[in-house]
C-alpha cells in the first residue's frame, strides 16, 4: 500500500501511477513559486469548472454539484470575493498569497473542501488537499471533473501548484505537510482539529479551524401570513436541510418558532410534504426513530410528531448530548418560544449559523451584539444557509489566506 | 378482546410467566399465544415504565392499552448502546452483558439481575431441548477457550457460549488463542467421539471460517455423522464470501458428516428466547417470544412475504426494558401456524442488517 496517492491532477507527470512521481509532485506543489491573488488564469479555471459541472450528466444526480457550479459563476465570485482589479496597481495594501495552504478536509460532508480550495486558490495559494479516504459518487464525480481540466495544457501552471492527495490517517503524511504550511485549514470534528493543531508547523503558519458546530433557524410566523408565504419558508427550510442529509454545520437542526402550534402544525406539515420522494433512505425512518427515543429518555416533556418524511420533537431545551445523538436526517428539534430573548441561553459557542424568517432585524442585531453570546457567527435569511460565503464560522477567509504589504 | 390487568405488578407477571412453561414450545396457535404474550407484556410495560426512567419518559406520550402485540411500544436496539437501561437498583446487578459492538463503536449494555439472568437459562433450556434433545452430549466449542476468560467484560459471545454449555459435557474448545484449529484437540476429541452423538455449538462466521474451511483446506474429513451442530450470530460475513445456508450446511456435511445443523436467531438484548431453525430452514418464534416485521420506511407492520425491519418481543427481561425492541436486522414473515415441521405460531428468515449510516456533521477529517 502506497503511503500516499494522487487523486488529481493525475496527468501532471506520466509517471504519475509510480509512488516516486507522486511524492515528486507533491514537492513541486510545496515548492513552486505561488500565483498572484485573483490570478486570472483561476478565474478562468473556475468558470471552465463551473460550465462542467452545471453540464455534466452526473451532476443531476447530486444537487449538491449543481449548486456548487452556480456558485462558482463569475458574477457570484466577483459578489462574494470583491475580486481585484489585478490590472490596476493602485490597491493598497497590497495582497499578496501566503504560499502553501493545506486543507484537511471532511469526510462526511464530502464536496465542503471545495470551498475552502477556491477561497485559497483565487488568493494565489499553492494548495495540497486531503481528501478522505471513504469514497462517494459524488466525490468521485466532482474530482474526476477537476482531475480532467487541470490536466489540459491550459491549466498546467494551476496543476503544478495544487494536488488533492489521500492517505491514511496513521501515516506521518500530516506531520510531513504540517511542517511545510504556511496556513492550515482544518476542518472538524474537534477530537480531529486538536490532533492535527498538536503537529508541528512553521511558527507563523496560520490555523484556519472549522470545528464541531451546528446551526438553527428562528422563525416567526402569524395569521397574517398567506399560504404562499408559507410554502415557500417551507421550500426554503427544505433547500437548507435536503443537502448532505441535513448533516452539514449549517443546515439547521434546531428550530426555534414563534407563532400558535396550529401555525407550527402547519409548518411542519408542509415540509413533510416537500420533503416526500427526495432523498429516500432504508435507514432513515430508524435513525430517526433512535434520534427521537433518545431525546425523549432525558426529556419527559418532550412531544415527537413523526411525520411520513421529517420527524420533529418539541423540547423544553436544548442540550450539547442533544446536538450529538442528533444526527441529520430530516429532524429537528422544536423549541416552542414567546420571544427572540429564549435565544440567549442556547446560543453556545457551538451555534454557528442561525438562518431566520418573520423576525426584524433590529432584534437580531441586538442579539447578535450581545457580549454573553459567545455563539452565532452567522446570521442569514432563510434559504441561504449552506450558501458559502468566505466569512464564515468567524473568519474572513479572504483576509487569512492573504497576506496584506503596506506602502506607503 | 383480551382483558388486560388493570394493577399488574411482579407477582402477576411471575405467575403468567410460570403459566408459559407449561406449554409446549411451540404449541400454541398464534391467537392463543398473542392473548398470553400480550398480557405478560402488558405487565412487563408497566413494570419497566414504573422502574427505569428513561423507558418511562420515551413511552410516556404511547397510548397505554394494547390489545395486540403490534400495539406495544418498542425500543431502537440502539438505545442499549448510548443509554444506561436498566429496571433495578444498582446493587441488585448481577451482571452486564456487553455486545461484542465493534472497534469504533460502543457496545451495547444490558443489565441482568439473578432472576432474569436464571430466566433466561430457564427458556433457553427448554427452547434448545426441544431441538437436540434432554441428553447432555459431548461438545465441541468452535472457539478459543480465551473468550470466557476476562470476567470483568462479559461479552454475548462469552454469555452464549456458557449459556450453550448447560447441554453438553466434556467442553472441548476446538480453536486455540490465534484462533487457528487446535488439531491435536480436535484429533483427541474425534478419536473417542466419532460417530456417537455429540454436540457442536459455535458463532456462524467462525464455525464457517475456522473450523469448516480450515478443515476442507487441509484435507480432513470428520466423521461425526450423529452430530449436531448449533450454530448462532449474523451472515454478514460470509454473505461477502457468498456463502449461503445451503452450501454451508453441504460443506458441513461434506467436511464432519454432520447433517442436523440449526442455525438460530438471538441477541444480546435478548438472551434465552432465541429463534431456531427447523429442518425446513424457517426460524421460529417459541412462546416465550414473537416477532414482528415493520416497513423500514413507515416502520407500520408488513404483511407475509415483506421484506422489513424485525421488532422482537421476548417475555423474559424483568431487570432491564428489552421485552420489545425494533432490531436493525432485515427478515420476512414466511408464515404463521402451518409450516410443515408441524411448530406453530410464526416463522420467518433473517435477510442481513440496515446498511451502516455515518451520523456526523462537516467533521472527522480523520476518521476517513
Amino acid at each position: 500500500m502506497q503511503a500516499l496517492t494522487i487523486l488529481a491532477p493525475t496527468g501532471v507527470d506520466e509517471r504519475s501511477h509510480e509512488e516516486t512521481a507522486q511524492l515528486q509532485q507533491v514537492q513541486v506543489a510545496i515548492d513552486a513559486t505561488p500565483l498572484s491573488v485573483d490570478h486570472p488564469l483561476c478565474l478562468d479555471f473556475l468558470q471552465d469548472l463551473s460550465k462542467r459541472l452545471l453540464s455534466a450528466a452526473n451532476a443531476k444526480k447530486h444537487p449538491e454539484l449543481v449548486a456548487l457550479g452556480f456558485w462558482l459563476r463569475r458574477n457570484n465570485l466577483n459578489a462574494l470575493f470583491l475580486l481585484y482589479d489585478t490590472s490596476s496597481e493602485t490597491n493598497t495594501p497590497i495582497r499578496k498569497p501566503l504560499g502553501l495552504v493545506v486543507h484537511f478536509t471532511p469526510s462526511n460532508v464530502d464536496t465542503m473542501f471545495i470551498y475552502s480550495w477556491v477561497c485559497a486558490l483565487l488568493c494565489g495559494n499553492n494548495n495540497i488537499i486531503r481528501v478522505a479516504t471513504a469514497k462517494t459518487d459524488l466525490q468521485d464525480t466532482l474530482l474526476a471533473t477537476i482531475d480532467e481540466l487541470l490536466n489540459t495544457s491550459t491549466y498546467y501552471d494551476i496543476a503544478i501548484r495544487n494536488c488533492f492527495v489521500s492517505y491514511a490517517k496513521d501515516s506521518q503524511v500530516s506531520a510531513m505537510l504540517s511542517r511545510v504550511a504556511d496556513a492550515r485549514v482544518i476542518w472538524g470534528g474537534d477530537e480531529s482539529v486538536t490532533a492535527i493543531r498538536s503537529l508541528d508547523c512553521k511558527p507563523r503558519c496560520r490555523d484556519i479551524c472549522f470545528a464541531d458546530r451546528y446551526s438553527a433557524t428562528l422563525i416567526a410566523l402569524n395569521a397574517d401570513h398567506s399560504s404562499t408565504q408559507v410554502d415557500d419558508l417551507a421550500r426554503k427550510i427544505r433547500k437548507d436541510t435536503e443537502p448532505y442529509h441535513q448533516q452539514a454545520c449549517s443546515s439547521p437542526r434546531v428550530m426555534y418558532f414563534i407563532g400558535s402550534s396550529t401555525l407550527l402544525i402547519d409548518l411542519l406539515e408542509r415540509l413533510d410534504h416537500i420533503a416526500h420522494g427526495s432523498d429516500d433512505s432504508i435507514t432513515r425512518a430508524n435513525n430517526q426513530l433512535v434520534n427521537s427515543q433518545l431525546v425523549k429518555s432525558v426529556d419527559s416533556e418532550a412531544k415527537v410528531f413523526a411525520f411520513d418524511n421529517i420527524t420533529a420533537a418539541v423540547v423544553k431545551g436544548v442540550s450539547e448530548q442533544m446536538m450529538d445523538w442528533h444526527g441529520g436526517e430530516n429532524v429537528f428539534y422544536i423549541r416552542h418560544i414567546e420571544h427572540v430573548d429564549a435565544i440567549y441561553n442556547d446560543a453556545v459557542t457551538k451555534l454557528q449559523t442561525l438562518s431566520y424568517f418573520g423576525v426584524d432585524k433590529e432584534a437580531l442585531l441586538k442579539l447578535s451584539s450581545d457580549s454573553s453570546i459567545s455563539g452565532i457567527d452567522r446570521i442569514v435569511p432563510v434559504g441561504q444557509a449552506l450558501d458559502f460565503s468566505p466569512d464564515w464560522d468567524g473568519y474572513q477567509l479572504r483576509e487569512q489566506l492573504t497576506r496584506s504589504v503596506v506602502l506607503r | 378482546m383480551i382483558s388486560l390487568m388493570t394493577r399488574p405488578d411482579m407477582e402477576n407477571y411471575l405467575t403468567q410467566f410460570e403459566s408459559l412453561l407449561q406449554h409446549d414450545v411451540y404449541g400454541l396457535l398464534q391467537e392463543q399465544k398473542e392473548q398470553i404474550l400480550c398480557n405478560i407484556l402488558d405487565a412487563l410495560h408497566k413494570h419497566h415504565e414504573q422502574h427505569c426512567e428513561a423507558y418511562g419518559r420515551i413511552v410516556n406520550d404511547e397510548n397505554d392499552s394494547f390489545n395486540m402485540l403490534s400495539d406495544f411500544p418498542y425500543l431502537a436496539v440502539r438505545l442499549f448502546k448510548q443509554l444506561d437501561l436498566r429496571s433495578i437498583d444498582k446493587q441488585d446487578v448481577y451482571r452486564v452483558l456487553q455486545s461484542s459492538g465493534t472497534t469504533s463503536q460502543q457496545p451495547a449494555r444490558v443489565y441482568l439481575d439473578k432472576v432474569t439472568s436464571a430466566r433466561q437459562s430457564k427458556v433457553l433450556v427448554k427452547i434448545l431441548q426441544d431441538s437436540i434433545g434432554k441428553q447432555r452430549l459431548p461438545m465441541l466449542i468452535i472457539d478459543s477457550p480465551s473468550v470466557l476468560k476476562d470476567k470483568a467484560k462479559f461479552s454475548a459471545r462469552g454469555a452464549g457460549i456458557q449459556g450453550l454449555s448447560f447441554f453438553g459435557r466434556d467442553h472441548t474448545y476446538a480453536l486455540d488463542d490465534n484462533m487457528q484449529p487446535n488439531w491435536p484437540v480436535i484429533d483427541a476429541f474425534h478419536d473417542k467421539y466419532a460417530g456417537q452423538p455429540v454436540l457442536m455449538f459455535g458463532f456462524t462466521y467462525m464455525v464457517w471460517l475456522y473450523f469448516v474451511q480450515q478443515l476442507s483446506s487441509s484435507q480432513r474429513t470428520l466423521h461425526f455423522d450423529k452430530g449436531i451442530l448449533l450454530h448462532s450470530g449474523g451472515w454478514k460475513k460470509l454473505e461477502q464470501a457468498k456463502v449461503d445456508n445451503d452450501s454451508f450446511k453441504a460443506t458441513l456435511l461434506k467436511t464432519t458428516g454432520i447433517s442436523r445443523c440449526f442455525n438460530f436467531y438471538g441477541m444480546a438484548e435478548q438472551v434465552g428466547s432465541v429463534f431456531v431453525e427447523c429442518a425446513h430452514g424457517h426460524l421460529h418464534a417459541p412462546v416465550f417470544a414473537d416477532v414482528i416485521v415493520r416497513d423500514p420506511f413507515t416502520l407500520a407492520c408488513s404483511p407475509n412475504g415483506e421484506l422489513g425491519l424485525l421488532q422482537v418481543l421476548s417475555a423474559v427481561p424483568s431487570s432491564y426494558p428489552g421485552h420489545s425492541i425494533l432490531t436493525e436486522d432485515l427478515g420476512t414473515l414466511l408464515g404463521v401456524d402451518d409450516c410443515p415441521c408441524g411448530r406453530k405460531g410464526k416463522y420467518f428468515s433473517v435477510q442481513g442488517r440496515l446498511p451502516k449510516t455515518e451520523v456526523r456533521g462537516c467533521s472527522d477529517t480523520h476518521k476517513g
